[in-house]
């Protein structure tokens, strides 16, 4: 699971918020030469640095059989081959199935996450009930334990229920990891969001839950986004639950899937898993680049700003 | 629109009180301030009216109804904060809009009173606005436009003026008045400016620790506050108070100490001797205390003997803080007395209604 800073209820306004972006080109205008040549070379090491494996599996996806083999492996796919991408939907490997199985289970576990996140979330944040801070805390507890740990009793459960080697199964799976992050990261969304804004709502003639749909999640959006991401990746990106929930080759998600049909015992098809890889990266790259102005201003809100 | 009673309301956050024993009776019409330093309690009771926090003890009565156990949203009540509380995501129409949707009013009735709330705001101009592009005193005309809409039993505002800069709260003072004339609806407004309080409130109450100590017009607390503190709350520059002795003196009384000698009218004076149980803590009106003539006290026979400490220019006036023994007393003198730091001056009492006499351990008013 990726950590994440929690937003806090520290609150600013717009006019008051730092803007590195600007305070770095200030520096930059006004600092002197080998300050600036130092800043390049470090930022070219960490680009280098971040972005070599990207490159490799983009090149290795791009190589024949006989390329990747080699002793001395080049730089540079020569002569460029797409025949690895080809083989992905024409080869024995149902890989077709493994991204739709990915894209299904992502894509619900996010959506209910998120709904079910935004009302734990409100509920945390805004509740006077008993035990509110306890249940709270247990909520996080959950998070304390190993995924691993989960897994036998989620698997006995699951064999009892008819679960396994199904979408359902996984979808529950995910989201038992999944909801206790979303629900912290809402509730501290949340608490950003002024409560005399809701009070204003409630003094105007509106129910609590009216408040919460009409005035809290609107003010909440950055974090609904957020959460939907981290738990889109997160679901995406994981291997352990389907590799032990599923055992049908064709109901798996990608990270295993690509696992089981490109490893074997003499043999690892470097090129086709490399292909393989990089159709998986991308959906999450484009995501991750539309949203990204909601991204950042939603892990900002919370440390500096409010609404 | 309705009166509010609010009876023996008690409120306790976990064992800490924070109101005790609250009676404050708001009449049909009428502007009351709730006025008090802060942790006082006047924002606690006013959200308390407005069923934004729920009375641990006692009632409070919004016209004929009880509304203890009503809803916040059913109390048709409409509230002003001190940040405004505008909704970010909405422009100015919706924002003024909102309560009226909730209560289903029709579309055209909602653009008329939004349009004629907006007019005698001056704010007709900026409806399609989002609060983050308007000013902090437009901000503060919405969120009044917001409450006078929905033309509500009972208007609460919670210092809606305080984080607005000088020149705008007074010319808002201005607006609420004027809208309170127009509407003649009910006011509960709190504060903890007394100026603010003084100036727009037909009734003050003065609230300490979680307590209604004093509730009456703004003269009456001025002239007659029932204890130290709202003798030293109400009125600007702020009462000083010494510590005298009462010293029968043939048939008079002199309240004296080492450094003053305070002298009140017989009838006032024999309340004191009758009335104080040791020394008592009289307290002094800055605008009542004049620099002794060559000729000594003149009328009453006060004399208070002190250095100066500071002086604040103001114009034609001057704030003068004088030390007399180990109080500091503040007198508000005109420009042409010239005093310079570390000067030791007499000052007497023009008038004894500047004067007032307090049980030094109770605090409670004496004459």
């Amino acid at each position: 699971m990726s950590t994440v800073t929690l937003p806090g209820r520290a609150r600013s306004t717009g006019r008051n918020r730092p803007r590195p972006l600007q305070a770095f080109a200030h520096r930059w205008r006004t600092k002197g030469l080998v300050w600036r040549g130092v800043v390049v070379v470090v930022i070219v090491v960490m680009l280098v640095w971040s972005l070599a494996p990207i490159y490799w599996m983009i090149a290795t996806s791009l190589k024949t059989s006989a390329q990747v083999a080699l002793p001395n492996p080049t730089l540079y796919p020569h002569p460029a081959t797409v025949s690895n991408y080809g083989g992905l939907f024409s080869g024995p490997f149902p890989f077709g199935s493994f991204l739709e199985n990915s894209v299904v289970t992502s894509v619900i576990t996010s959506v209910i996450t998120v709904v079910l996140s935004a009302l734990a979330g409100y509920s945390f944040s805004r509740g006077r009930y008993l035990f509110r801070g306890p249940l709270t805390y247990a909520v996080l507890a959950t998070q304390m334990l190993p995924l691993a740990v989960l897994l036998v009793p989620l698997y006995l459960e699951f064999l009892n229920l008819h679960l396994l080697n199904s979408d359902v199964g996984l979808v529950i799976g995910y989201c038992s990891f999944s909801l206790p992050f979303g629900a912290w990261l809402m509730k501290g969304f949340i608490d950003g969001i002024p409560i005399e804004i809701e009070n204003a709502a409630r003094v105007d003639g509106s129910s609590q839950f009216f408040v919460f749909l009409r005035v809290t999640l609107p003010l909440a959006g950055a974090g609904l986004v957020t959460t939907a991401v981290f738990v889109f990746i997160n679901t995406w990106n994981n291997l352990l639950y389907p590799l032990t929930l599923v055992n049908q080759l064709s109901k798996q998600t990608l990270p295993p899937g690509l696992l089981l049909s490109f490893t074997g015992q003499f043999k690892t098809d470097w090129g086709g898993m490399m292909a393989a890889a990089f159709l998986t990266t991308v959906p999450l790259a484009v995501a991750f680049f539309a949203i990204q102005r909601f991204l950042v201003r939603g892990l900002t809100a919370g440390a500096l700003a409010g609404v | 629109m309705a009166s509010v009673t609010i009876t023996e309301v008690m409120k306790k956050f976990g064992d800490e009180p924070v109101l005790q024993h609250c009676n404050l009776q708001v009449d049909d019409g009428e502007f009351v301030v709730l006025v008090g330093a802060s942790g006082s309690g006047k924002t606690t009771l006013l959200r308390i009216v407005a069923g934004l926090e729920e009375l641990t003890d006692g009632q409070v009565m919004i016209g004929d109804r009880v509304v203890n156990d009503v809803d916040v949203k059913d109390r048709n009540i409409a509230m002003v904060f001190q940040n405004y509380a505008l909704y970010p995501h909405m422009n100015v129409y919706d924002n003024m809009a909102f309560g009226l949707r909730r209560q289903h009013t029709p579309k055209v009735e909602i653009a008329e009173r939004v349009t004629s709330a907006a007019k005698i705001l001056g704010i007709e101009h900026l409806v399609k606005r989002k609060p983050k592009q308007l000013s902090g005193g437009q901000r503060q005309r919405v969120a009044l436009g917001r409450a006078i809409v929905r033309q509500p039993s009972v208007f609460l505002m919670d210092e809606p003026l305080s984080n607005l800069d000088a020149h705008l709260r007074a010319e808002m003072r201005g607006e609420i008045l004027k809208l309170h004339r127009r509407l003649a609806a009910t006011f509960i407004f709190v504060t903890h400016d007394q100026v603010e309080a003084l100036t727009m409130g037909d009734r003050i109450a003065v609230m300490s620790d979680g307590k209604i100590l004093q509730v009456g017009t703004p003269d009456d607390l001025y002239q007659r506050p029932v204890n130290r503190f709202v003798g030293g709350f109400i009125g600007a520059p702020a009462m000083g108070f010494i510590t005298c002795d009462v010293v029968t003196v043939g048939d008079g009384v002199v309240l004296r100490n080492a450094s003053a000698e305070v002298y009140l009218p017989p009838e006032r004076a024999a309340l004191v001797a009758q009335r104080a149980t040791g020394p008592v803590s009289v307290g002094l009106r800055p605008d009542y205390l004049r620099l002794c003539g060559d000729g000594g006290p003149a009328g009453s026979g006060t004399v208070l003997r002190g250095i100066v400490e500071v002086v604040e220019p103001l114009g034609a006036d001057q704030h003068v803080m004088v030390r007399v023994g180990d109080a500091s007393l503040t007198a508000k003198l005109p420009r042409s007395d010239r005093l310079q730091i570390d000067d030791k001056v007499t000052l007497t009492v023009t008038d004894d209604v500047g004067v007032h006499v307090f049980d030094s351990a109770s605090g409670d008013a004496l004459s």
